[in-house]
């Protein structure tokens, strides 16, 4: 008995893909590139048309061999017209020329078929200008765009958006006050990454925003209203120092890494204050200097605004410092106003005798008494 | 430590029934059956004491290994986020992913019985790591060698790509 139902059980093996429910084929197809995915419809008649209906499509551009725009058209034409999850568009060609209205195309076809998820990566040195029809797209849960150039429509409408990861993006916009962010009510995670902006301020108001990810070159001049931020991460290289302004308190704040050299006194006290909920904080050596510099400048020690706003929830800290005096100070208020810390780390790019004494000379004056693990570690920067 | 529980205090761990297709029992706790989205939905309305699941489309071989799997990943979840609390670098997500891929080498017929259980009680990890496994097959290969690599006849008419 078990050995006949062993045998049918191999026989069944033989051909199970094909009993599999077309929902879980076309799931197994979505992890494919649609090249892939067409290639299919020559296995058997069964598989003749299950790919026109996949919810999924991955159009990379490198692995075409022939003309792909021409690919691409046919299968859009082809396919059933059901409506699209994820539309991926990875674009590589050399020359660009005539393609930006056919790259709308395609996403235009997307978003008629009420895609939830669209990306655009672009490797193309020349940006990738796009259509506005795209932020008025009501389906649309995740946005991630590389190297594209945009300009804002009168009235932006994302009601679902969630996810907006924008890299190497031109905003060709003067204005960005209300426009973009505000319009998108389910906004949780906002990436902002080496993006170019025309104008000069950038308010990023999001009452549903729980990570904030800021990388880059941004505007002189930032407001963000973001009450429910869990994660906030700042590493702006502006020359200039910024003027960075928060509306409201950080409550839900867990982990902040800031490397940012701002404008003055009070916008350095009001950024720690903002961040002060934090459990996992993580300071640039720029930001370390920021803060004694704002001090220098108003004559006011800084330690007192910092003795204002406890670290209460402080368990983890990342710190670059060069060791010098100023630093180690600043430093050792910090600690000794963190109740909670557990670890510290230290980045230094060169001088690790130097961190080794200081370590040595911070346990002895604090960390006895304070009972936490002091790690030291010297990281070199990539 | 503050967060750690102290064992002693803890009460005892709660456990629900999976049986199997073929009639096998399986008592497992609470926090593993919740991996399934389709026991976590319907969980709250079962009173505590009728807390057996049946679940027809499982086979008991498949249901051990699916159970080994949630049980794997409750309790890396628990290390991993223990280890991100006490210092910056933890290999526990590595390791999973490790583990998963070990997990997941599995002969064909496993794997689709893999499969469909993920599908049938909705456990989206192991669901993924079946599909993109099936996905992989299919990957980089011509039409002929996914026809042999799945057994599907090739019973289309005209074949298109066969002069190539």
């Amino acid at each position: 008995m078990e050995k006949k139902q062993k045998i049918s059980g191999t026989l069944e093996n033989l051909n199970r893909i094909n009993r599999l429910p077309v929902p879980v084929i076309h799931h197994v197809l979505s992890f494919l590139p649609v090249q892939e995915v067409v290639q299919t419809c020559v296995l058997s008649r069964g598989w003749r048309n299950l790919w026109c209906s996949v919810p999924t499509l991955d159009f990379d551009e490198q692995l075409n061999g022939g003309d792909f725009s021409k690919f691409f058209n046919k299968v859009l034409i082809l396919r059933d017209g059901s409506d699209i999850e994820k539309f991926r568009l990875n674009l590589h060609q050399k020359n660009l020329y005539h393609s930006n209205s056919k790259v709308n195309n395609w996403i235009l076809y997307a978003i008629r078929h009420n895609v939830q998820i669209l990306g655009l990566q672009n490797t193309h040195e020349k940006y990738i200008h796009l259509n506005s029809q795209i932020f008025t797209c009501e389906s649309l849960t995740e946005l991630y765009l590389y190297h594209a150039s945009i300009h804002l429509p009168e009235s932006v409408c994302l009601p679902a958006l969630s996810v907006l990861h924008l890299r190497s993006v031109y905003f060709k916009d003067e204005y960005l006050d209300e426009g973009l962010f505000s319009a998108c009510p389910s906004l949780e995670n906002l990436t902002l990454e080496n993006c170019d902006f025309e104008c000069d301020m950038l308010s990023i108001t999001a009452s549903e925003l729980k990570n904030l990810r800021m990388k880059g070159l941004f505007p002189s001049s930032i407001v963000i209203s973001a009450p429910n931020l869990v994660s906030l991460e700042l590493i702006i290289n502006n020359e200039l120092p910024l003027n960075l302004m928060f509306n409201g308190d950080l409550k839900a704040l867990s982990h902040a890494n800031v490397d940012v050299k701002l404008d003055s006194f009070d916008l350095t006290t009001e950024l720690i204050s903002i961040i002060k909920h934090a459990r996992y904080l993580t300071f640039s050596a720029c930001f370390l200097q920021s803060i004694i510099s704002a001090e220098l400048h108003k004559h006011v020690p800084i330690l007192s605004c910092i003795i204002q706003t406890p670290f209460f929830n402080l368990k983890w800290l990342k710190i670059g410092t060069t060791f010098r005096n100023d630093e180690t100070i600043v430093i050792n208020n910090i600690l000794r106003h963190s109740p909670e810390i557990e670890s510290v780390f230290f980045v230094n790019d060169v001088d690790c005798r130097r961190m080794l004494l200081y370590a040595e000379r911070l346990l002895k004056a604090i960390g006895y008494k304070m009972q936490y693990n002091l790690e030291v570690y010297k990281m070199l920067h990539s | 430590m503050k967060d750690s529980f102290n064992p002693s205090i803890e009460p005892p761990k709660k456990t629900v029934t999976l049986v199997s297709s073929d009639g096998y029992d399986f008592e497992v706790e609470e926090e593993v059956a919740l991996e399934s989205q389709v026991i976590k939905d319907g969980f709250e309305d079962k009173a505590v004491d009728d807390r057996e699941y049946l679940l027809f489309n499982v086979h008991s071989d498949t249901l051990e290994l699916i159970i080994k799997y949630c049980e794997k990943h409750v309790s890396s979840r628990k290390s991993i986020s223990a280890a991100a609390a006490s210092s910056s670098s933890s290999n526990g997500e590595e390791a999973l992913k490790e583990w998963d891929e070990h997990f997941i080498s599995v002969d064909t017929n496993t794997l689709y019985d893999i499969l469909m259980a993920a599908d049938y009680l909705n456990i989206k990890s192991l669901l993924d790591l079946a599909i993109q496994k099936v996905a992989d097959t299919i990957h980089g290969r011509s039409p002929e060698q996914i026809r042999k690599k799945f057994n599907i006849e090739n019973d289309s008419i005209i074949d298109p790509w066969a002069s190539e």
